[in-house]
């Protein structure tokens, strides 16, 4: 015969001693900063975005100008980030599997970019890419055009987005055991199929993260962008400057709407990468 | 399939981790690599798996110098103490991998997992992932993984020095088993020597890089070729002592040196393990020596007794049961000791018995 066993009522034990005050105080401030500081003004820019309802946010939109912004911020961060995943993975792989002079140097270099102010990123590569610089000259005499045209705008997101994938995978690189691409060696894969089949599964969660960062990082980039690219609209006008440029010809309502749908589009990356953490974490083991 | 490694050296930084060493394995043969931690076995078993590159000499695989080629050239299935399992793969892609990177015909190997699987008698755990099995279970997937593209030689680094003690003695049975089933000429690499003289054909006994001595089981333990041979494999009674007049003699104790070395004199080194003595309740014909019994332990079908010498060393002997039982021995009794066989070494480590 089954015997069921009543649960006993047993009193919950007030946790971390007697002070739920505390506990809740911490908690308050905390949400309250949270509100002010991110709630509020996302709520403001919500609002005026759309304080002349979706005809309105439409109207704002529906401008070559608007709509030539969006676009060229899209497509180059999209390319920007490709080669930043290629090639940020390609260098956290050389940073965690080859000794070499110099590697600790190099493995400080790298987050440089996040700590120099963008305008000065975007004023180092007009110095060396600038059509009165010797290098400038030249690729302009040979008929490339990069300062002012979309290549810089990929050059200068490119520069002040580089650690974004190298961090995110050099970690997961540094965990994964050598054994497991020696044990593949040994089956006869070659580098390539060992890389493929055995390294890229363990590190595409890192990858993909590192990417999203990435381009959710080259929506909002404006500094360095704004002094390499200039503001042509339909040429080498991106969003974020464009949202400067309404703003300082007074429609706030229309840099509103910009803004709006840069931070939609922030929040969708956000939101998935933050699900894709959440599934490594859950399954690891 | 034959292997044979000659005068390799590997120095990491000016650390001789491998210093001229040089064997024979042959077709079919099981081999171990023994030696405490750190002694060179790993790196010998990665310069022969290619996963290392040796600073000088040479490796013969069936008599062709494989020294320079890459691992994936060199057809050996490589077993490493972590198992190294893929882990985003099931059992059978593990398994499957090294068919799969050759291009093997779908169907052919589909036939080789199935056929695998129930050699390492996981049928029924293809679907399963590597986090889902137990160790014993990984390390035999391993196996199996490197099995599967049929390998010319299997190398196997300390295959079971992540299992617990259990797990340990059935695999390593089991795996002797299977080596006289495929018949793959397999080195593996340990510490345990427990486990080297259980399952291999043939020792090679690694110390500080340098090969101390090759040997079947039985020639290592009987014939120890260094003190440190007789030392590591099995236990051992070492006693100082001094040669003269053909015999070696320490403390009360003595055996007579070996024909050859008859002439020998000055220190020496004797070795006796704990089955090589002769014990009684008296003395007898003088060459025996006094000692009493401190502690008994019953080990299975043998007894294991500490006794004490009266010049104060230590002994361990080691009786059968039964006679044991017959001398009717307690704790703190006096008994009578005669050894019945002993390896002696000058201080130079010549082997003198």
């Amino acid at each position: 015969m089954a015997v069921v066993v009543a649960p006993q009522q047993v009193p919950i034990p007030k946790a971390r001693g007697e002070r739920p005050w505390g506990a809740w105080g911490l908690r308050t401030i905390a949400l309250v900063y949270l509100a002010l500081m991110i709630v509020v003004p996302l709520s403001a820019v919500v609002a005026e975005g759309l304080s002349g309802g979706l005809g309105g946010l439409w109207h704002d939109l529906n401008k070559f100008s608007a709509q030539g912004a969006l676009f060229l911020t899209l497509w180059t961060g999209a390319i920007m980030t490709v080669i930043n995943v290629v090639m940020g993975t390609l260098t956290a792989y050389v940073l965690v599997r080859y000794q070499f002079p110099g590697k600790a140097l190099l493995n400080a270099i790298i987050d440089m970019p996040v700590a120099i102010p963008t305008l000065v990123s975007g004023l180092m590569l007009v110095i060396l890419l600038g059509p009165q610089e010797v290098i400038g000259k030249w690729l302009d005499a040979v008929g490339i055009h990069i300062i002012f045209n979309w290549p810089a705008i990929v050059i200068a997101l490119l520069f002040t987005t580089f650690p974004l994938v190298v961090r995110a995978v050099q970690p997961v690189l540094e965990e994964l055991e050598i054994d497991q691409e020696e044990a593949a060696y040994s089956l006869g894969a070659t580098q390539w199929q060992t890389f493929r089949h055995v390294m890229l599964p363990a590190l595409r969660p890192a990858v993909i993260s590192g990417g999203l960062l990435t381009f959710a990082r080259a929506l909002g980039e404006f500094g360095s962008i704004v002094l390499v690219a200039g503001n042509l609209p339909g040429k080498t006008l991106t969003a974020p400057v464009y949202i400067l440029g309404e703003i300082e010809s007074g429609s706030p309502r229309s840099a509103s709407a910009m803004s709006l749908v840069l931070l939609t589009i922030s929040f969708v990356m956000i939101i998935l990468l933050d699900w894709l953490q959440r599934r490594r974490m859950a399954r690891r083991d | 399939m034959s292997v044979v490694v000659k005068n390799l050296d590997k120095k990491f930084g000016s650390f001789g981790a491998v210093n001229n060493v040089s064997f024979e394995v042959q077709e079919g043969e099981l081999a171990a690599l023994l030696g405490p931690s750190g002694a060179g076995k790993s790196t010998i078993l990665r310069m022969i798996g290619g996963l290392e590159q040796p600073d000088t000499g040479t490796i013969e695989l069936d008599g062709v110098d494989v020294s320079r080629m890459s691992p994936q050239q060199r057809g050996a299935g490589f077993v490493f103490q972590s198992y190294a399992l893929f882990k985003h793969m099931t059992i059978t892609q593990n398994i499957a991998f090294g068919l799969e990177v050759r291009h093997v015909a779908k169907n052919e190997v589909r036939e080789r997992v199935r056929e695998l699987l129930n050699l390492v008698k996981l049928d029924g755990y293809g679907n399963h992932y590597p986090s889902q099995l137990s160790g014993g279970q990984r390390q035999r997937v391993a196996l199996a993984r490197a099995l599967a593209p049929r390998p010319r030689v299997m190398l196997l680094d300390e295959p079971f020095g992540a299992l617990d003690a259990r797990v340990r003695v059935e695999l390593r049975e089991w795996i002797r088993r299977l080596h006289d089933d495929v018949h793959v000429t397999s080195i593996f690499v340990t510490h345990d020597q427990e486990e080297a003289l259980e399952i291999s054909d043939k020792i090679v006994v690694i110390n500080e890089g340098n090969v101390e001595q090759i040997g079947s089981p039985s020639d290592l333990y009987d014939r120890p070729a260094t003190p440190f041979v007789a030392s590591f494999i099995g236990p051992i009674n070492v006693f100082k002592g001094e040669a003269a007049e053909g015999k070696a003699t320490f403390g009360h104790m003595s055996v007579p040196l070996p024909r050859s070395m008859e002439q020998a004199t000055g220190a020496v080194d004797v070795f006796i393990r704990p089955f090589d003595f002769f014990m009684s309740t008296e003395g007898h014909d003088g060459r025996g020596v006094e000692a009493k019994v401190q502690r008994v332990a019953l080990i299975g079908g043998s007894v294991k007794l500490s006794l004490v010498l009266f010049g104060g060393e230590r002994v361990e002997v080691q009786l059968d049961r039964e006679h044991f039982g017959s001398l009717d021995i307690e704790v703190g009794e006096e008994v009578w000791l005669t050894p019945k066989a002993a390896k002696v070494f000058s201080k130079a480590h010549q082997p003198l018995a």
